[in-house]
């Protein structure tokens, strides 16, 4: 497999778990806002599902970065810029969801307000990689 | 699943999220160890690259930084070729080079004609007119 699958399957791959860890933060802020809604608990539930398979889903997108990447970690350059947000916001993903699958759908409301918080730095860093990202693919 | 309590699966939390990264730098490292078998690992090849690199100005340094944006991961940071071939010594016109970038190859190469204009294709030439030897 040349470096042109890869390529294409880091694209397809990476998007799976943005678009995942994006719809939990905006389902869990949902949740949190809405306190008195009947939905809440649903908006929770959501949010708890969606960040486990997105965090799951940032395995493959890793996985296939390195194999696009041919195993570099920092690189040079544009790779260098991407790779400074894909760890933090990869590491910051992994223990959110793994925080959420401990505790549950329904933790504290002082607990909750924090995993928000780091959730948001978690989207924005996962963010920034992907802007780096295709800014390697679309423009300089 | 009986629920953790939040301070042990902080902590919990911690540990999987560092475990998980380690284990995407081993996957790493078996990756590099894997192409280091058939070619110069990228981290010596940069260094190398760089030590190497005659001292370049204009058009070439410009297409050089070119290079290593959009060219560096398949034809190798030194441009001898990773997955796409070296690109030292071409023995084609420069309106040939510049099809080549502008459309790309099919099922090879990918098109760079919507990503770099005109004027950059000829910085990205310019600087492999630069490799030679």
């Amino acid at each position: 497999m040349n470096s042109l699958f890869w390529e294409r399957a880091h694209g397809g791959l990476t998007h799976l778990p943005i678009a995942l860890i994006f719809a939990a933060a905006f389902f869990d802020a949902l949740a949190f806002f809405c306190r008195r809604s009947p939905k809440q608990g649903e908006f929770k539930a959501l949010g708890y599902w969606l960040v486990i398979v997105g965090a799951l889903g940032s395995f493959g997108a890793v996985f296939s970065g390195l194999v696009l990447s041919k195993g570099t970690i920092g690189g040079t350059g544009a790779v260098l810029r991407h790779h400074y947000f894909v760890w933090p916001a990869f590491t910051l993903i992994i223990g959110l969801a793994a925080w959420r699958f401990l505790v549950g759908r329904d933790p504290s409301r002082r607990a909750f307000t924090l995993y928000l918080a780091i959730m948001l730095v978690g989207c924005s860093v996962m963010g920034a990689a992907g802007f780096f990202g295709g800014e390697m693919l679309l423009g300089h | 699943m009986r629920n953790w309590s939040e301070g042990k699966a902080f902590v919990a939390a911690i540990c999987a999220s560092g475990t998980a990264l380690a284990a995407m730098f081993g996957v790493a490292s078996v990756i590099r160890h894997g192409e280091s078998s058939i070619s110069i690992p990228t981290f010596a090849t940069s260094a190398q690259a760089a030590m190497k690199q005659p001292e370049l100005t204009g058009d070439a340094a410009q297409g050089r930084h070119l290079f290593l944006m959009n060219c560096a991961h398949c034809h190798g940071d030194d441009a001898h070729g990773d997955e796409g071939p070296d690109l030292y010594n071409l023995h084609r016109s420069d309106a040939r080079i510049h099809e080549v970038i502008a459309a790309g190859i099919k099922g090879e190469m990918p098109s760079f004609g919507k990503k770099l204009g005109d004027p950059e294709v000829q910085q990205l030439i310019a600087y492999l007119r630069t490799l030679h030897g």
